[in-house]
């Protein structure tokens, strides 16, 4: 083997994104030395580029001049060819899926090379969006101001076609994505996966052979990387950092807060709820037409060091997930952040599906786990609140998201190519 | 004396059996009542759980650990050992609303009546939607004379496992042991300790939440099918204690049983019309046994039966098993129990 490991990775700090960061800590703890293939011109989907974390000594960061994915790739598959006597070990990580699409063509330069490939979020037929995929037909019934309109042979049919159109486009996308993801986790010598119930949903399709190839990581914590103390506190601080959409929505929580307001009359001065991020319009103004202001406080996002502060520092750490009951069975979607909050050592309050990989880490750690009913959700807040409800959290389990732990086995897999 | 004990009957649940216990774990009652865990030879690390929590509150939880026998069987052993005043039944996927319990728990100290029954929520977690069973018509903290009170109060609901606490020595003296190995043993709880109740009263409290996991848990049909030679069972047993007893009821007992084993028996042959879509020979069989054994036993119930449409086609066609849709069904029932209501009233007129 060589000596450096190149890794080609849109985000990478000081790109602080939670794709970026995840494969920070994982070279940063690894023993081997990696040449990091990566942007600082486009922050889009991150906590910014203001921290400043340690610089690893194995890690040397490669950074393109692209502004757009288009020509980061191109420059990558040219970085490749240029040093391509370098290296015989490449790793590719998404999202986005473009770092994938450049280890294929390297796959191609040179068949020989072992090709790590790392998956965030499944690329195709990802549950998450299949949320978001809607249409809206400029000749719906919906757009149309007068009666002639309504009963018009023309709209019908246009309507019509447009609805064929779009179905047949979407089914192009689909399979196009169904045969990028084939292709990459057929090529590729080794898969990394950052739970079974992702390899499961990802692999589903593929021959026991190929499942051979794929190898579970955990997300992980840098315990180096906090600082921040518990303190005394007047109320109890729960936080939720990241962020939330109309489908990753903080809503049932927000209606058990709601009614436990209702019930309890001194609830503001006993808890305090902050998210950190982004939030859908439509749940901050639940909050403020539910008058819970004086209890919930949305606040800015804060760049990724700030937020290993606050977790820290919060009493409990709120993990919310989205509810993907009818389009799944179990939820497949590690949010990182999860890792960061063990690491942090706070009590953890997480709002899940019954089963899948946040269920099974909030269990197995003692965390508060609920599914998405209001009143489970309300009974243990008002445990917490006015029970004192204390949990011990599982400190041995906690230790296999520590990111010296999950290195020691991402070396492993890297010994034996 | 503690003043309730809660028998939870567990059988592989580690996933839930937190929530559930968690939610009684509450400092200004725990010295009232008794939590009795009963383990059901899980095969999962539930009793592991469960000992945690005997290790820790000591003075409130028992953990009885036995080989499994059904839900039947840890509910008979917990009754056993009971030493609260009152005794209900909390299931270890379900939960309790933690404030309105402690409300329950302080008014419960003063208690007298044999039930008492409360409202409840049905949670349906998997989209988050809840649904209330509440008493719309009872008056609160009144003590209501089972044999004396106006049935209609109870709209047709009736006593069921999530919504009543019972006097402990009302379920000791109606001897009620319940099936083992069999499932739907709660009617048999909803049933066999009524003969003993003088009086009952209701506290508008919402305390049990029912947990509703997935969504062809709530409609059940497939299960029922399943398992239904043990609902057989259980309908068996309950017209065999109906036929022997009714002389000793009181007209209201007599009425109230009625209803519960009508429901009962509606759903056991809609059990089969359903079924029969997939094995007509062999499902004719058996619903044939059983109607030739029903009608041998009661003649008086079984004549009513034909108040059903469905249950009277089905009975003259020679089980020809007539399909109606589950909302069409419910809402014929609906409408022949009003019918029937309404004869009934012409007829004391």
């Amino acid at each position: 083997m060589k000596n450096r490991i190149l890794v080609i990775s849109w985000f990478y700090p000081p790109v602080n994104s939670s794709e970026g960061l995840v494969t920070y800590k994982l070279l940063k703890a690894s023993k081997y030395e990696y040449d990091v293939f990566t942007q600082r011109n486009n922050a889009l989907w991150s906590y910014g580029n203001k921290d400043n974390l340690s610089e690893c000594k194995n890690v040397k960061s490669i950074f393109a001049k692209a502004k757009n994915l288009e020509s980061w790739t191109k420059e990558a598959i040219e970085y490749y060819k240029k040093n391509q006597e370098k290296y015989d070990i490449i790793m590719t990580r998404s999202m986005p899926p473009e770092s994938h699409k450049i280890g294929l063509e390297i796959k191609k330069i040179n068949p020989n090379i072992k090709w790590i490939a790392s998956f965030g979020d499944p690329i195709a037929e990802n549950p998450y969006t299949k949320f978001t995929i809607t249409y809206s037909s400029p000749y719906s019934i919906k757009n149309c101001a007068k009666f002639r309109g309504i009963i018009s042979p023309k709209r019908i049919i246009r309507n019509t076609v447009f609805k064929i159109r779009y179905q047949r486009l979407h089914r192009k996308f689909k399979h196009q994505d169904v045969k990028f993801q084939e292709n990459i986790i057929n090529n590729a010598n080794y898969i990394i996966f950052n739970s079974t119930y992702q390899k499961d949903y990802m692999l589903r399709n593929f021959k026991e052979e190929v499942h051979s190839k794929a190898i579970i990581l955990n997300h992980s914590f840098d315990k180096t990387l906090y600082n921040g103390t518990s303190k005394e506190k007047q109320k109890i601080e729960m936080a939720y950092i990241g962020h939330l959409d109309n489908i990753r929505s903080p809503y049932i929580l927000l209606s058990a807060i709601q009614e436990l307001n209702e019930e309890n009359p001194d609830l503001a001065d006993k808890v305090q709820f902050s998210f950190y991020g982004k939030m859908a319009d439509s749940d901050k103004l639940y909050i403020i037409n539910n008058e819970l202001t004086d209890i919930v406080k949305v606040k800015k996002p804060v760049s990724y060091m700030d937020s290993l502060k606050i977790m820290k520092e919060s009493d409990w750490l709120l993990q919310i997930d989205a509810n993907l009951s009818g389009i799944l069975d179990k939820n497949i979607f590690f949010a990182a952040k999860l890792a960061d909050y063990i690491g942090a050592g706070s009590k953890i309050f997480g709002i899940t599906m019954l089963e899948g990989i946040s269920a099974d880490i909030l269990r197995k750690l003692n965390a508060v786990m609920t599914s998405f009913s209001k009143e489970e959700i309300k009974n243990y807040l008002w445990l917490i609140i006015y029970n004192d409800y204390q949990v011990k959290l599982n400190e041995e389990f906690a230790k296999e998201f520590d990111s010296v732990e999950v290195a020691k086995k991402f070396d492993e897999m890297v010994s034996k190519l | 004396m503690k003043t309730l004990s809660i028998a939870i009957p567990v059988y592989n649940t580690e996933k839930y059996i937190r929530r559930c216990v968690d939610s009684l774990i509450l400092k200004d009652i725990l010295e009232d009542i008794e939590i009795i865990l009963v383990n059901d030879g899980s095969k999962d690390k539930s009793i592991e759980i469960l000992n945690e929590y005997k290790e820790k509150y000591p003075q409130s939880v028992i953990v009885i650990d036995k080989p499994n026998g059904g839900h039947g069987s840890t509910i008979n052993a917990a009754l056993g050992i009971a030493s609260g005043k009152y005794f209900r039944v909390l299931d270890s996927d379900d939960w309790f609303d933690s404030k309105n319990f402690i409300t329950f728990i302080k008014k419960l100290k003063n208690e007298n009546a044999d039930v008492v029954i409360t409202n409840y929520k049905k949670e349906y977690v998997y989209n988050g939607y809840s649904e209330e069973m509440n008493w719309e018509k009872l008056k609160t903290d009144v003590e209501y004379e089972f044999d004396k009170f106006d049935l209609k109060l109870l709209g047709k609901e009736y006593f069921v496992m999530a919504n009543s606490t019972y006097k402990t020595e009302i379920l000791r003296r109606s001897k009620l042991k319940l099936l083992e190995k069999t499932f739907y043993v709660d009617m048999q709880y909803n049933i066999i300790p009524i003969q003993c109740v003088k009086t009952f009263t209701f506290y508008k409290l919402d305390i049990y939440r029912y947990f509703i996991g997935r969504p062809e848990q709530s409609m059940n049909l497939q299960n029922f099918v399943k398992n239904r030679h043990n609902h057989e069972k259980v309908i068996k047993y309950l017209l065999e204690y109906y036929t022997q007893n009714v002389s000793a009821f009181s007209t209201n007992k007599k009425e109230y049983i009625k209803q519960i084993l009508f429901y009962m028996l509606t759903t056991h042959y809609y059990i089969y019309c359903v079924y029969a879509k997939k094995d007509k020979k062999l499902v004719y069989s058996e619903i044939k046994e059983f109607d030739d054994y029903f009608k041998k036993l009661n003649p008086e119930l079984y004549n009513k039966m034909d108040k059903i449409g469905q249950i009277k086609c089905n009975r003259k066609t020679k089980f020809m098993f007539v399909k109606i849709s589950p909302q069409l069904f419910s809402k014929f029932v609906s409408l022949c129990g009003r019918l029937i209501q309404r004869k009934e009233n012409n007829l004391e007129k």
